[in-house]
């Protein structure tokens, strides 16, 4: 332990690739104001931010091999570095690998790389170029902190640097906007939400008096009992951390307004990479959610909730970005649902999978916008498929993958999420129908997109946008994450009692071992027999493809369907579209509240009262003053009087006292 | 020690200074005097840092000189780990102070810089005295240069301003002046070392008392709720370096008054008002960060989020443990540090635009991206964003509060988020969005000089956020000592 400081790297590449895309933006700014273009300093920056992607990738890869080649060593560890030292609270950072952190790296990197590589072809001939990489490996560095520090404090460290780089870059386009007001709006639900999380952060320091994530992973069994209440409580203001970061109901309408921000960003930052954090988190704490099965079934209905929400949602969206990003929110309501059932793995076997098709649609949605010029209305769309066929086929791969559709990575992902919910029965059993239903929901709104966006009469003026196929720099990665989003599922196929291990499950045992541990205490985890897992995968089968197909027939010839909709059941579309009125129940019930307290507060309490009674002591003392001028005449005398009484009053009460 | 008195010397290299200033005609020869004495007196107290033994809790550099003989006061400096980096922040801000008064100052030039230089002997003594008497004469002295910064340089409401600042400080003030003669009274001596030593000979009623008396003082200068209504009049009145001034340094004093007087010499007094201190402090930070929220003119929201991030000082303060205190020493320097250059940011616009109306900006990031970079930095000092200074300072002091009541711990974490709350829209509304018709044709990106005078301060912002250890490491033996003396 402690002698592998080249981890350190891991972080400090991308921060330092952002240093200098940033200087290199100061100086393009300056190029500019004397008259030149600055392209060239632009281009520089660009690749330099991809070629530290490349570099973070192959560190990654090597501890990777290097955790694989040797079964024996669980976790590859820096040398720490004293960052806090006050009282009782002493933080020391490292940097550690273990099999979960090497999971979250590679998908991190590679994915990382692969959009940074679209990136140049996105953002190309932007004025803010350069700016963009810089955020993007600022962002990248704040990623891999969160992954990789050993203590949570470090964790909350990148957790607060990856909100920062969201609120940066979903406002990059911020002087249209509205792009700012949803980067703020982002900011300050994150805040809510990292509130919890140093609650529970302070409640963690006082049951086990350390903040490092391995050390209180190893003590939860002891405090079992004593301590179970609070760690409870813990788990759940943590996991109200995780509802903010991971856009969890009731904290995840930020997420769609963050669509404001370039496409490659959406791919990155709020479908492949930190809205995950809070899945990363949870996994990372296994055993005290384990020991809190309250709070596990809390987590069970937030998920199964936002699954629904986020499913119902993305039915009536036009714009393609805001299926994709309620979609997001709904994807991610499952790896909550596979936490709350104990089945760590699978709720990671999800993160990975969906990191992959649903980097490659937002990418492949980027790419139908970048040939529209900026059109994002999939009414306003149509036949594209005929203009843009490869990013018309990779689509299908992610939509594929996104719907189920079988032996494709997302229907085993999906699939083992909702057979272990089966399994555990009783009160999740409401939780597995939801998730079934949302299953059915998916299915539906996504072949609807494809069908919109891709087939049918083209509905947009075609004199005057002319839709192209993106160039190679965005069809390569495209092509690149369709392959992964296919093939997936090979990572963790189902047992089905046949030779094949469940690979991933496997990998990240050592992390989970505490967590089971707990979870059964001895007694065999469950493990769907046969005929079961048949039965659920087939209905997972059957389910997917009926309902991929109606989405795709019920919208291959234009809208006409939604508009049936709209006039025979007005009210339901409105709750839909407006994703169950729960932004506005906020502006009424907590915004409109706060504001009216603080304007209270501020002109009653503090200037009328408070500063009130102090402006009138000032007036009272006037008043006096000029009373007592009289007395003050000037003339020695009185003041000889008024002095020798003063002093006898002061004598009096000197004596008495 | 050392060859010469230092302490003696960088207390009063400045009022030398200001004396000089006085003599020269030329307003240019002025501001380059002020720039070269505030120069000169930080490089002085480089020695202070370099020769100081962290691992000793006992007074440093000591000189003493006997002064008043018939009274038993004697001419007495002294640092020890907890004042030694006031020094160098009043020193450090002192230089900022001239660079943002540089162009800014036009009228009576020389005796607005020659105000600033008894400022900044003020401070320094302030923080040197190891003696209740020398302690007193300078909290006095501090207050004639800023009633005269506030009035003479200030807005159009300044005369207002000034007024409120010199009646609340001085009600106060001389309350602590009775509690001073009564304490001289009762134990002979006003040194502060002897005075802690020999506590147990005042009953915790005469404590109770006492307290109550240097109370109204401190409070006033904290500013604590319900007495903070004249800092933002002050502070919105005030030329940029007044602001500074008051933001950085004056806020500290009452609070470096509970560390010195307080807590070491009334332990007793301070047993009996910790609750109600620990009360008023979390709601300081909630109820500063509510009423920061609606304000309209920039400088007003600064100054209302500095009441509520000086409750986090007293809350830290009075959990008498050791992150908890340590943590609101250090949180009084970040603190010292992100509100001056927030004030000096707001300066420097204000300069340009002549308007503190917030609704009168908007998108200044498209023109200034250079102050905005900085300004948004600060912002996120500010808000508590880690790998900043202000988190490790508030992390240390919430935790201190978690060990004394889960419930003062909330309250200031929900401070936190509310501080979030009204510095993201403060900068949305400043910074992001269109640019605002009436900025049209000024130039408002920093100049060399100006960027060169907020540079110093992202700096510390950032090395104090990433290595809190170069305070800490002073804080250490002098803390557990005095906690060693506060019964709990």
């Amino acid at each position: 332990m402690g002698s592998f400081n080249w981890l350190w790297l891991l972080p400090f590449l991308p921060l330092a690739g952002s240093v200098c895309a940033a200087t290199m933006h100061f100086g393009t700014l300056r190029a500019r104001k004397e008259g030149n273009t600055g392209t060239r300093l632009s281009s520089i920056a660009g690749l330099i931010a991809c070629g530290v992607m490349a570099a973070a990738l192959a560190l990654s890869l090597y501890a990777f091999i290097q955790l694989a080649g040797n079964r024996e060593v669980t976790a590859l560890e820096s040398s720490s570095w004293a960052w806090i030292d006050a009282g009782s609270f002493s933080v020391e950072l490292s940097m550690v690998v273990d099999r979960l952190s090497s999971v979250m790296l590679l998908v991190i990197t590679g994915v990382g790389f692969l959009i940074h590589i679209y990136s140049i072809g996105y953002m190309k001939g932007d004025p803010g170029y350069a700016k963009f990489f810089a955020y993007l490996n600022l962002f990248v560095f704040a990623m891999l902190m969160l992954v990789l520090s050993s203590s949570l404090l470090g964790m909350f460290v990148g957790w607060e640097g990856v909100g920062l780089c969201s609120y940066l870059l979903i406002g990059f386009w911020h002087e249209k906007g509205w792009p700012a007001e949803a980067g703020q709006k982002a900011f300050v639900f994150n805040r809510v939400g990292d509130a919890c999380f140093l609650l529970g952060s302070f409640l963690l320091i006082a049951i086990f008096d350390t903040l490092d994530l391995s050390d209180i992973a190893n003590s939860v069994q002891a405090n079992i009992g004593a301590n179970s209440r609070l760690m409870a409580l813990a788990a759940l203001l943590l996991f109200g951390g995780a509802c903010g970061k991971s856009a969890q109901f009731p904290l995840f309408t930020w997420l769609p307004d963050a669509m404001a921000g370039p496409t490659p960003v959406s791919a990155l930052i709020h479908a492949a990479t930190m809205v995950t954090a809070g899945v990363y988190l949870l996994l990372r704490l296994n055993p005290l959610y384990a020991a809190a099965p309250t709070v596990l079934f809390i987590i069970g209905c937030v998920g199964a909730l936002t699954a629904l929400i986020g499913a119902s949602t993305a039915l009536m969206q036009r714009d393609i970005k805001k299926v994709l990003a309620y979609s997001t929110v709904s994807q991610l309501g499952y790896m909550f649902l596979g936490i709350a059932t104990g089945a760590w793995s699978a709720a990671l076997f999800h993160l990975v999978t969906h990191a992959f098709f649903k980097g490659l649609l937002f990418l492949g949605s980027g790419s139908v916008i970048h040939g529209m010029r900026d059109e994002q209305d999939m009414y306003k769309m149509g036949g594209l498929r005929r203009h843009m066929p490869r990013t018309y086929i990779t689509f299908l791969a992610g939509a594929a993958a996104l719907s189920g559709i079988p032996l494709t990575s997302g229907f085993f992902s999906k699939d083992e999420i909702l057979a272990h919910t089966f399994l555990h029965g009783g009160l999740y059993w409401p939780l597995w129908i939801v998730g079934i239903f949302s299953a059915i929901l998916t299915a539906f709104y996504t072949w609807r997109m494809v069908a919109l966006t891709f087939f049918g009469d083209e509905r947009f003026d075609a004199n005057k946008i002319r839709p192209h196929e993106s160039p190679a720099t965005m069809t390569l990665p495209l092509s690149i994450l369709a392959v992964l989003a296919l093939a997936g599922g090979l990572l963790n196929l189902p047992a089905l009692h046949i030779p094949g291990e469940q690979a991933l499950r496997d990998w990240i045992s050592p992390v989970t071992a505490a967590g089971d541990a707990i979870l059964y205490a001895g007694a065999q985890a469950h493990h769907p027999s046969l005929w079961l897992e048949l039965v659920l995968l087939a209905l997972g089968s059957a389910i997917a493809l009926v309902f991929a197909h109606k989405g795709f027939h019920g919208f291959k010839n234009g809208w006409q369907h939604d508009d049936a909709m709209r006039s025979k059941r007005p009210e339901l579309v409105g709750f839909l579209e407006h994703a169950w009125m729960v932004d506005s129940t906020y502006a009424a019930k907590i915004v409109a509240p706060l504001r009216l307290a603080s304007y209270v507060i501020a002109t009653l309490v503090d200037q009328m009262l408070i500063d009130g009674m102090v402006n009138g002591a000032g007036r009272l003392a006037m008043k006096s003053g000029s009373k007592l001028r009289s007395v003050v005449d000037g003339s020695v005398m009185s003041y000889a009087l008024w002095m020798g009484a003063g002093a006898s009053i002061l004598t009096v009460v000197w004596t008495c006292f | 020690m050392t060859a010469y008195p230092i302490l003696t010397a960088a207390t009063f290299l400045p009022l030398v200074g200001a004396a000089l200033i006085l003599l020269i005609r030329s307003d240019r020869a002025a501001r380059w005097m002020a720039l070269t004495t505030t120069l000169a007196t930080l490089a002085l107290s480089i020695p202070l840092y370099l020769g100081f033994d962290k691992t000793s809790s006992a007074l440093q550099f000591v000189e003493s000189a006997e002064w008043i003989p018939s009274w038993g006061i004697a001419y007495s400096l002294g640092v020890d780990g907890i004042s030694l980096p006031f020094i160098f922040l009043a020193a450090v801000l002192s230089v900022l102070c001239i660079g943002a008064s540089w162009a800014a100052v036009r009228t009576r030039v020389r005796e607005f810089y020659a105000a600033l230089l008894v400022a900044e002997t003020a401070m320094i003594g302030l923080f040197a005295a190891s003696n209740l008497f020398l302690f007193y004469m300078f909290w006095e002295l501090m207050i004639v240069p800023l009633f005269l910064l506030i009035g003479v340089w200030g807005g159009p409401g300044r005369i207002y301003a000034a007024v409120k600042f010199l009646l609340f400080t001085l009600s106060g003030s001389v309350l602590m002046l009775v509690g001073m003669i009564a304490l001289y009274q009762s134990l002979g001596t006003l040194d502060f070392k002897a005075l802690a030593d020999a506590p147990s000979s005042l009953s915790p009623e005469q404590q109770a008392w006492l307290f109550a008396a240097f109370l109204a003082a401190f409070a006033v200068k904290v500013p604590m709720f319900p007495v903070h209504t004249w800092l933002p009049d002050a502070h919105t009145e005030a030329p940029t370096a007044g602001s500074v001034i008051l933001a950085g340094i004056l806020l500290k004093m009452g609070a470096y008054g509970f560390l010195r007087v307080s807590l070491p010499v009334l332990p007793d007094g301070a047993q009996l008002f910790l609750k109600p201190m620990l009360v008023i402090s979390a709601v300081a930070i909630v109820y500063g960060a509510y009423v920061t929220l609606v304000q309209k003119d920039v400088k007003r929201l600064i100054a209302f989020s500095s009441i509520s991030h000086m409750g986090f000082v007293t809350l830290g303060i009075f959990t008498l443990n050791r992150s908890g205190v340590e943590g609101a020493i250090l949180q009084m320097i970040n603190h010292g540090i992100i509100s001056a250059a927030l004030f000096l940011c707001v300066g420097m616009i204000y300069e340009r635009t002549h308007t503190r109306q917030i609704q009168d900006y908007g998108g200044v990031a498209k023109v200034a991206p250079i102050y905005s970079t900085l300004l948004a930095l600060f912002c996120l000092a500010a808000a508590g964003f880690p790998g900043l200074n202000s988190f490790v300072g508030e992390f240390l002091i919430v935790g201190g509060a978690f060990q004394t009541s889960g419930w003062l711990g909330a309250m200031a974490i929900w401070g936190v988020v509310l501080g979030t709350t009204y510095l993201v829209w403060l900068f949305y509304r400043m910074v992001m969005g269109e640019t605002h018709p009436g900025l049209a044709g000024l130039r408002l990106e920093l100049n060399a000089r100006e960027v060169a005078t907020l540079a110093p301060l992202a700096l510390l912002a950032l090395c104090l956020g990433l290595y809190p250890e170069c305070v800490l490491s002073y804080l250490r033996a002098p803390v557990a000592e005095l906690l060693a003396g506060v019964p709990r």
